[in-house]
């Protein structure tokens, strides 16, 4: 399944990991800024990260979600924060690709970064959990504007254009895509909403008070977007697994490397059956998560005879699995592992957010059945 | 949003003690001082909660993130104002004169408001423990008096109980891992006592404490458990000092530090515990102070569902409330469940205190008979003091502590407190994470507080003996001896 030209790219990809977040992002960590952030996404830039997905054709690798998955999977394994800002940034590649022509003309060549002078960085704001924070439509002089608030946006201060999504209907169906941005008048960012996870991304309010809306800027037609939401869900779903499973595995490696280090009750711990057991289930979580988000993403290409492959099912195996591998982690290091100089209590707090973004597992449970009926 | 609008839990204004645990309703017909006193100390704890910690919970929180050093003294002068830190005291003596269940009404509110704080002010006491435990009078009546002294003048008086050591963590807490131990820090003795050298690692106020109580051995040839011994001094003596404050994941507000002892001298008198008896202190208190943990694991959890209850109450969803979904109803439920079964445990773990381990001591007849004919002129004098140094009364007393709190006891509680210590703090790992699945990543935001509890909860599953080392424990004291394996 895995062809020579996914190799290399994850080889690319591990080594600029290691090279440009592994080394600095402790430090990091404690005192994040925006122009780190912006500098790794330069960065990223000479190895064509931004691109991936985007079609060759406007300046991209012509990649598959899949490669996508596998190469936020590496980035996490070094730092769940910057797989987090391409999985919104690929989420958005993905609903311009859904748009015409002209669409992706004018935006997909700025998504890749291939002509731009700054970082172009975008994001993509789905429907909201709740009714306070709902963004609408209505008349003005005229004009079509958009108002409201979206209360917890990625890559809010990074991002130039915003995908946003809107439910007219309220029914979860009329879902309309339009584009944004950032310069657009009335678009404001609020305050960030202080996760004290995947901090080199901060999660902010983006306010659109009465942004006029021409009809350039709908992806697809007004009310008639739910396959786009859909299928950029799927991707999502599926780059927030492989970075869940990133950022878990690095965990346990450390916990693994520790239980060969610490000595306790007269001999290393990972002599100890407990401690044996709660590594295996790690690693048995990890190997089934990972094949899990490989076959979501692999789509079409694999024929499972009995079972089907979603992404969304691989979000929710793989963030749970990675909530627990983590706490475990944790409790494997003792008292180091809840401190910061060892890494993994960092890890612990990204991937809880990982859990919740997109939906959180009960309610995506939920919607798979609703979804039947 | 205003998070705290419902009147439940902490926000409730009526005493709910005997609502969440009924049978003490027939213990009040016959004991009604002790249970009204409870009540009294449960809705102390809950307005401190209320009006001193939770208005200070996040900055706290956030401050100590950027510097770890930080302590709040306008919050520390409020705390001692109300008498939290010597609420267990004799009243005479200028504190509340709790029992033990005074003591866990108050800090289940004090640890559902913030388990960092609370742990700040309250595992302070851990410390004073460690006198009581011994309970040699001279010792005893010095730390009590200067605790008052310091509470009247309204100065910091802090203790830091000093057991894990880098390379021993669990080790240094369990009879069988302790066999096995490899030390960091010795105790040499000289001339009139000992010189202490080595580090001990995550010790909680380490920095901040005026006195050091810590288990450290004297014979490197021989197992670390025949030679712990107990060792007291002040953190003024020459070669002690504090490497670091380590960057915690959470309990931010509880500084931990790592401590370096050069030369340290200890005088003779100032050994607690002999060489070879210092694990046997250690369990004592950790008898005492699992059961505390379990508690705190418990008020974590309150913490978190409570915070959730109020977050689900206030959003909506699709035309209703949040909370008004079957699913979030069953979840709370459930969790609401495993608090309620928790909550029993807790409190029948303090009246057993109260009726075995040290806190019965003052109520026993020679104890309660001195505080009340002494006058409190007396009780707080330098001549009690030196009438306690007196060999033949401070041998007295321990061999009358010793037999109210036998080994047997110490065990017993020792593994009581470990099912309770694993079951609480497991359960604030767990409720704070399903919480936030209850809320979505809304919930996750800083103000809300709730992401701070599920960081907090970790640590708890691992302080106090891992969870891992009291599964042990437990299955060693209560099957163990049945098996014939030990």
């Amino acid at each position: 399944m895995l062809t020579e030209d996914y190799k290399e790219i994850l080889d690319v990809s591990r080594k600029f990991a290691a090279k440009e977040i592994g080394q600095h992002i402790l430090d990091i960590d404690l005192e994040p800024s925006i122009e780190w952030t912006k500098a790794l996404w330069m960065k990223s830039r000479e190895v064509g990260f931004p691109g991936l997905v985007i079609p060759e054709s406007h300046g991209g690798f012509s990649q598959t979600g899949l490669c996508a998955a596998l190469v936020l999977d590496s980035l996490a394994s070094e730092c769940a924060g910057a797989a987090s800002i391409f999985a919104h940034h690929y989420a958005a590649c993905k609903c311009i690709m859904a748009g015409n022509t002209t669409q992706q003309k004018t935006y997909l060549p700025q998504f890749a970064n291939s002509n731009a002078e700054d970082a172009v960085i975008s994001t993509v704001v789905f429907l909201p959990s709740f009714e306070d924070n709902k963004l609408h439509f209505h008349e003005k002089k005229g004009r079509l504007v958009l108002s409201g608030k979206s209360e917890l946006t990625a890559n809010a201060f990074l991002a130039r254009y915003f995908c946003v999504f809107l439910d007219e209907g309220n029914q979860g169906k009329d879902i309309t895509c339009i584009v944004i941005d950032k310069n657009d008048p009335g678009v404001k960012i609020g305050d960030s909403a202080g996760f004290t996870g995947l901090k080199i991304n901060p999660f902010a309010p983006v306010i659109f008070d009465e942004v006029t809306i021409e009809r350039e800027r709908f992806i697809g037609e007004r009310g008639k977007g739910f396959e786009i939401m859909r299928s950029t869900e799927d991707l999502y779903h599926g780059l927030l697994a492989a970075s869940a499973m990133g950022a878990a595995r690095t965990a346990y490696r450390k916990a693994r490397a520790y239980a060969a280090e610490r000595y306790q009750y007269g001999t290393m711990i990972i002599n100890h059956q407990e401690i044996q057991r709660m590594l295996g289930a790690m690693l048995m979580k990890l190997g089934i998560g990972t094949s899990g988000y490989i076959q979501a993403m692999a789509g079409e290409s694999v024929e499972l005879p009995f079972a089907e492959a979603r992404s969304r099912f691989a979000k929710i195996f793989c963030t749970d699995s990675a909530v627990e591998i983590v706490i475990d982690a944790i409790q494997v290091h003792g008292g180091y592992g809840y401190m910061h100089d060892y890494g993994v209590e960092k890890i612990f707090r990204d991937v809880k957010v990982l859990h919740l973004l997109g939906g959180s597992s009960p309610r995506l449970h939920m919607q798979t059945i609703v979804e039947t009926m | 949003m205003d998070l705290f609008t419902l009147k439940y839990g902490l926000f409730s204004d009526k005493p709910d003690l005997l609502h969440n645990l009924p049978s003490l309703q027939k213990m009040k017909d016959r004991f009604p001082r002790y249970i009204k006193r409870a009540e009294r100390a449960q809705m102390m704890g809950r307005t401190i909660a209320r009006e001193v910690l939770l208005p200070k919970v996040l900055e706290l929180d956030t401050k100590c993130q950027k510097d770890p050093s930080y302590v709040d003294w306008e919050l520390f002068k409020e705390l001692n104002r109300r008498k939290a830190l010597t609420g267990f005291v004799p009243e005479k003596m200028g504190g509340l004169g709790w029992s033990a269940l005074d003591c866990f009404a108050f800090i289940e509110e004090s640890f559902a408001a913030c388990v960092g704080i609370s742990a700040w002010y309250l595992f302070n006491l851990f410390g004073v423990a460690c006198a009581f435990v011994e309970f040699k009078p001279e010792i005893c009546i010095k730390i009590l008096q200067d605790m008052v002294k310091a509470q009247r003048e309204g100065k910091p008086l802090s203790f830091a109980w000093s057991i894990t050591e880098p390379s021993a963590g669990t080790d240094a807490e369990d009879p069988l891992a302790m066999a096995k131990m490899k030390p960091s820090a010795y105790a040499k003795k000289v001339s009139g006592g000992y010189l202490i050298n080595g580090r001990k690692q995550f010790i909680t106020n380490g920095d901040l404490a005026h006195f050091v109580v810590a288990t450290i051995c004297t014979d490197p040839t021989r197992p670390a458990v025949e030679s712990m011994g107990t060792f007291y001094f002040p953190t003024t003596t020459k070669g002690f000092s504090v490497e670091r404050l380590e960057h915690k994941c959470g309990h931010k507000a509880k500084h931990t530090a790592a401590l370096v002892f050069d030369d340290v001298f200890v005088p003779d008198a100032d050994v607690w515990e002999e060489p070879g008896r210092g694990m046997r202190h250690t369990r004592e208190i950790l008898s005492i102070t699992r059961g505390v943990v379990g508690m705190l694991g418990l008020g974590n959890a309150r913490g978190a569902l409570e915070r959730c209850i109020q977050f689900a109450s206030q959003k909506k969803v699709n035309g209703h409330r949040l909370i008004d979904e079957n699913w979030v109803q069953i979840a709370i439920a459930d969790m609401l469940k495993d608090i309620m079964i928790l909550r029993a445990k807790c409190y029948d773990f303090a009246i057993a205190l109260d009726k075995l381990h040290v806190f019965c001591i003052l109520e026993n007849i020679p104890a309660k008979a001195a505080l009340k004919v002494l006058p409190e002129s007396l009780l707080m004098s330098e001549s009690l003091q030196a009438l306690a140094k007196s060999p033949w009364l401070s041998k007295a007393v321990s061999r009358f502590k010793h037999s109210l709190v036998t080994d047997e006891t110490m065990e017993y509680f020792a593994s009581q407190g470990s099912a309770l210590k694993v079951a609480g703090t497991d359960l604030a790992m767990n409720v704070s994470s399903r919480v936030l699945d209850i809320t979505g990543i809304e919930g996750m935001a800083y103000r809300y507080g709730m992401e701070k509890i599920y960081r907090d909860a970790k640590a708890s599953q691992i302080y106090e003996g891992t969870n891992q080392a009291n599964r042990i424990d437990l299955f060693m004291q209560e099957i163990g001896e049945v098996i014939g394996s030990c």
